[in-house]
């Protein structure tokens, strides 16, 4: 995108605040820490104007996730995590475990409602977790989803299969509770 | 079926081909039916309950970073436009302060004719060394220490005795040439430290000479007049 140096910032700046609650929201589920999470908001955000030029102008927000996800897996989730979990690709090998630490969801999203979600969510796999934040909670499509973690189509589409299957276990009880799934629906 | 082409067929990810094919297949197991709706239900729980988190401050800092990033270019783009025209201000600047130096302390002279008529003869390197610092012994009480004689030569300019010595010391090379008259100083002037001593420049050598007694004593070297002028104090006649 061609822009003079006052529009760039502008428009930028625009776009930009439109999609920050998705970029911190993201950072957040990923990091599960507030203060890491705005430092990646942050990091990503000044990447991001850096490269706004080399926008290709599509979707935005799509950019922008791609680009929160590039930086956590690249910087965050070594730091954080040490080894990864590419063997958790393999069948058999994916149990909910949590690696993540227990952190109080009502503190860290301000989100009461939300809060029993936020928590299961973190419970999830974290390349799994990624899939479904970034398909249910973000409205990205596949390819975007690809684009963003670096993977192929078919390894975003396991993911988030087996990430939604794992969140709807955690869940039943609260979901069957609230109306979102009828009594009895397991897989 | 496959699990994972009931989620595509959900979220709309399947390819036009196999779409007729895949919602036949669900729509001919009711046991797949109730695993589209448990999907279907589990994507409204997420984009219904879940809520965006509060960015008020966070999103401050953001602009305030965009701010910094902005100003250090502005900072940047100016510095790259000047660098060319202060680069070579202070090359100039560098240069005149070298020449006013130079002109401050080493003011050129004009070439000493005076000094210049008595150089023209090479000192023989074929004495013994011996014979050499003897002649320098008797012709000085004192000259610098770690002075080397190279050669000694004598001869007689217009029916004026001149003695001359190619030396050495730890700077280099030098002549002393120790002509028994008073030199006229023409186009040679005194340097402020050193009063007795006057400097000039022959050929493209400079040298400075002080009158001792009834001689003159001359030091020439590509040296500054400030080192020749050091030199040329520690030499005295005997």
């Amino acid at each position: 995108m061609l822009f003079g140096k006052r529009d760039k910032r502008e428009s930028f700046e625009r776009e930009a605040e439109r999609v920050f609650p998705s970029v911190l929201g993201t950072a957040l589920r990923l990091t599960r820490s507030r203060e890491d999470a705005e430092d990646l908001a942050q990091e990503a955000i000044v990447r991001a104007y850096d490269a706004y030029e080399r926008f290709d102008g599509s979707n935005f927000k799509a950019w922008m996730l791609r680009i929160v996800t590039n930086l956590y897996i690249n910087r965050y989730r070594q730091r954080q995590r040490g080894p990864q979990l590419g063997s958790l690709e393999d069948e058999g090998a994916i149990e909910p475990v949590s690696t993540e630490s227990e952190l109080p969801d009502r503190l860290l999203f301000d989100n009461a409602v939300g809060a029993e979600i936020e928590e299961a969510l973190g419970k999830v796999p974290e390349d799994f977790r990624l899939a479904v934040i970034l398909s249910d909670i973000e409205g990205l499509s596949y390819q975007e989803i690809a684009d963003a973690t670096n993977v192929p189509i078919g390894t975003v589409r396991s993911r988030l299969a087996r990430g939604r299957s794992i969140l709807r276990k955690a869940l039943q009880e609260y979901a069957v509770r609230e109306g979102y799934l009828k009594k009895g629906a397991t897989e | 079926m496959d699990p994972i082409e009931v989620h595509a067929y959900v979220d709309g990810e399947l390819p036009a081909g196999q779409l007729a094919e895949v919602k036949a297949s669900i729509d001919s197991s009711p046991e797949t039916i109730r695993e589209v709706e448990a999907i279907r239900g589990l994507k409204t729980m997420l984009r219904e309950r879940i809520e965006t988190p509060e960015i008020g401050s966070s999103w401050k800092s953001c602009v305030k970073r965009l701010d910094e990033i902005d100003k250090a270019q502005k900072v940047e783009r100016a510095v790259n436009r000047w660098a060319p025209a202060i680069c070579s201000v202070l090359f100039l600047g560098i240069i005149g302060a070298g020449l006013m130096t130079r002109y401050t302390h080493w003011k050129p002279s004009a070439d000493s004719p005076s000094v210049a008529r008595f150089l023209g003869f090479s000192a023989n390197p074929t004495q013994s060394i011996d014979h050499q610092e003897r002649m320098l012994k008797q012709s000085f009480s004192s000259t610098p220490v770690h002075m080397q004689v190279r050669g000694v030569s004598d001869y007689v300019i217009d029916g004026t005795p001149v003695r001359r010595f190619d030396v050495r010391d730890a700077s280099g090379n030098l002549q002393i040439l120790l002509v028994h008259e008073h030199i006229d100083f023409e186009g040679m002037r005194t340097l402020p430290d050193h009063l007795s001593v006057r400097v000039g420049i022959v050929g493209t050598t400079n040298c400075a000479a002080r009158i001792d007694g009834n001689d003159t004593i001359v030091v020439i070297a590509n040296r500054s007049y400030k080192d020749l002028a050091e030199v040329l104090n520690q030499v005295h006649l005997n």
